[in-house]
C-alpha cells in the first residue's frame, strides 16, 4: 500500500468526466477528497489523498495524465519556516488530523505530511506566520 | 539547613555552585528527599517563553536640528506614545499599524529593531520656542537610538487559565483559535519550569532581582500589573494563580531568538517574551516548592466561548495532564496544546544554568519584598448595577 497526495487540474473540455469513480472502480484506489473547486471558465481543481497498491496508484496516475489532466504529486503539503517557528503549540491545537504534533520527551514540533488534510487551520493559527501552503494556489 | 544569598554567590564566583533546571530537579525529587536535594543543590533555574501582551520598550531618538517636540509618533506606521519628553517614547507590543493592522504591530517593530533593521520614524509636533520643528522623518535603528530598554508592566504570569470553547463557533482569542464544541484546550504556562510557580511566596524573587530577559540580563522592576496572590489548597497539589512581575532590561543587548512578534488570529498583535529566573535554594521549604513536578501543579480549564468577564470554570487539571496532549472533558477526549514554547523555555533554563555555573550570573537578594495583593478589582462602569 502506498499513499500519495495529489492535485488534479481539469481543463474545461473534460471537466464532466467522472475520474474519481474510475479511480475507485477500475484501479481499486481509496480516494479521500481534501479539496474541490471550480474556477471561472469551468476549470476544475481537486486535491486528493490516494491510497492503494503501489502498482495501481502508478497506473492510475498515468491514466489521469494520459486523459489530459495536469497531475501534481505533493512531496510537501505545507511549508514550515523553521527559522521563524518558535515551537509553541498554536498549530498543534487546531490541527484536525494530528499531522502537527508535539510530544514528550522533547516537545519539538513534528509535521507528518501523510496525515495533512490541507485545511489551512494551522496557517491562520500560527502566531509567527511560519507556515504556508506548499502550493500558493491551494 | 539554610543557605544565604551571600553563601550561594560565593560558590557561584568560585565556580563550585551546583545548579540544575527546575525540570531536572523535579525528576531528581522522584529519587531523593527534599532534605537531600537542599543539601546538594544551590540554584534552580526556571524559565518561560510565551505571548505576553503587556510588554514594550522605552526609546529615546535624540534631537533633530531644528528640534521637535514629538507629539504624534509612528514607527513603521505603528503609533507610539507621544506624551513624554520631546524625543522619548514608549512603544507598546500590542499597538497595531495603520496600514497593515494586526499583521504588523509594536512587537514587530521591536523584532525588526532587534534584527538590526532600520525603522521609519515619522513624528509631528506643535511648534514652540524650544521646539520649532513641526514634522520630521528619519530612519532609526537600535544603533542610532540613545536608549532602548524593554519595560514590561506584566510578564511571567505565575499560572494562567487553560481555555476551551463550548459554543458551536470557532472563537479567536488571546489563547489562540478555540475550536467549537470543546474542540481543543489551549494553555500557556511552562508548568514545572514557570518561575513564579517555583517560588510562589516570592521569598527569593523581589524588586531588583536579576533575571534573564530576552537574551540579556534584566531586572524585576516592580510587581506586575494585575498581580494577585491566591492559593487554593488541595490534597493532590496546591493551585496558585495570578502573581505577575514587571520587568526591565536593555533592548540593545537582547536577541530575536528570545523576543518574537506574534499575531493571534482575529485578535491582535502580541509578543513572545523569553525570560527566566535562577532561584537560590535558601532552605528545605523553598526546595519543596522548587522540586514540584507537572503532576503537582494545577490550573483550571475555563470556557472562553461566552465572552463574559467571569468565565465558567470547567475543571481543574494538572500540567502533566495538559502536557500529555489530551484531557478528558465532559466525557470526551479533547486535544490540549500549549501557546508557550516548552522547548524555548528549556533552552532558556539551560542557558541560565550554564551562566550561573560559569560564574557569569550571580543572584541578587530582593531589595524590597513584592507587595501582597489579596484582591483583583473589577472596573465598575457608569450605569453598572
Amino acid at each position: 500500500m502506498i499513499k500519495k497526495k495529489i492535485q488534479l487540474l481539469f481543463p474545461p473540455e473534460i471537466a464532466d468526466k467522472p475520474f474519481i469513480t474510475e479511480l475507485i472502480k477500475d484501479y481499486d484506489i481509496i480516494v479521500n477528497i481534501l479539496k474541490a473547486s471550480i474556477t471561472g471558465g469551468k476549470k476544475g481543481r481537486l486535491i486528493l489523498d490516494l491510497s492503494g497498491k503501489d502498482e495501481n496508484v502508478k497506473k492510475a496516475l498515468k491514466y489521469l495524465e494520459d486523459s489530459g489532466l495536469k497531475v501534481i504529486v505533493y512531496t510537501d503539503s505545507v511549508i514550515r519556516y523553521e527559522d521563524k517557528c518558535v515551537e509553541c503549540g498554536a498549530c498543534v491545537g487546531v490541527c484536525p488530523s494530528k499531522a502537527l504534533q508535539m510530544e514528550a520527551p522533547d516537545y519539538r514540533l513534528r509535521f507528518d505530511m501523510e496525515k495533512c488534510v490541507l485545511c489551512g487551520l494551522c496557517i491562520e493559527a500560527c502566531p509567527v506566520r511560519a507556515i504556508s501552503f506548499f502550493d500558493d494556489e491551494i | 539547613m539554610a543557605k544565604t544569598f551571600d553563601e550561594i554567590n560565593e560558590k557561584i564566583k568560585k565556580g563550585t555552585a551546583v545548579v540544575f533546571t527546575a525540570e531536572e530537579v523535579a525528576e531528581m525529587a522522584k529519587e531523593k528527599s527534599v532534605k537531600e536535594l537542599t543539601e546538594e543543590i544551590d540554584v534552580v533555574t526556571t524559565a518561560t517563553f510565551g505571548p505576553m501582551c503587556s510588554s514594550g520598550a522605552f526609546l529615546n531618538f535624540g534631537h533633530a536640528d531644528p528640534p521637535i517636540k514629538m507629539a504624534r509618533i509612528e514607527l513603521n506606521g505603528v503609533p507610539a506614545y507621544g506624551g513624554l519628553a520631546a524625543v522619548d517614547t514608549y512603544l507598546g507590543a500590542t499597538e497595531i499599524s495603520s496600514d497593515r493592522g494586526i499583521e504588523y504591530g509594536g512587537a514587530h517593530v521591536i523584532e525588526d529593531l532587534l534584527n538590526g533593521k532600520e525603522v521609519l520614524l515619522t513624528a509631528k509636533g506643535y511648534p514652540t520656542d524650544c521646539y520649532p520643528n513641526k514634522r520630521i522623518e528619519a530612519k532609526v535603528s537600535l544603533e542610532t537610538l540613545n536608549q532602548a530598554y524593554m519595560f514590561n508592566p506584566r510578564n511571567a504570569y505565575q499560572n494562567y487559565a487553560a481555555a476551551t470553547n463550548s459554543t458551536d463557533k470557532t472563537k479567536y482569542t488571546y489563547m489562540g483559535c478555540l475550536l467549537p464544541d470543546f474542540g481543543n484546550v489551549m494553555y500557556s504556562t511552562s508548568g514545572q519550569l514557570s518561575p513564579l510557580l517555583k517560588d510562589p511566596e516570592m521569598r527569593a524573587i523581589g524588586v531588583g532581582t536579576r533575571i534573564f530577559l530576552g537574551g540579556a540580563i534584566g531586572y524585576v522592576a516592580w510587581e506586575g500589573t494585575q498581580a494577585v496572590n491566591s492559593l487554593e489548597k488541595h490534597e493532590d497539589g496546591d493551585k496558585y494563580a495570578g502573581y505577575t512581575l514587571s520587568l526591565v532590561g536593555d533592548l540593545k543587548k537582547m536577541s530575536s531568538e528570545f523576543i518574537r512578534a506574534a499575531v493571534m488570529e482575529k485578535y491582535g498583535t502580541t509578543m513572545f517574551v523569553g525570560m527566566g529566573i535562577p532561584i537560590p535554594v535558601l532552605d528545605e521549604e523553598l526546595m519543596a516548592q522548587l522540586a514540584k513536578s507537572d503532576e503537582e501543579l494545577f490550573t483550571y480549564v475555563f470556557d472562553y466561548g461566552l465572552g463574559n468577564l467571569k468565565r465558567p470554570t470547567i475543571q481543574r487539571v494538572s500540567y502533566a495532564e495538559l502536557r500529555s496532549g489530551s484531557i478528558e472533558l465532559n466525557g470526551k477526549t479533547v486535544k490540549t496544546a500549549s501557546l508557550s514554547s516548552i522547548h524555548k523555555a528549556r533552552v532558556i533554563a539551560e542557558k541560565i544554568k550554564e551562566l550561573v555555573k560559569d560564574g557569569e550570573f550571580t543572584l541578587t537578594k530582593p531589595l524590597e519584598k513584592l507587595p501582597y495583593n489579596d484582591t483583583f478589582k473589577k472596573l465598575n462602569t457608569i450605569g453598572d448595577k
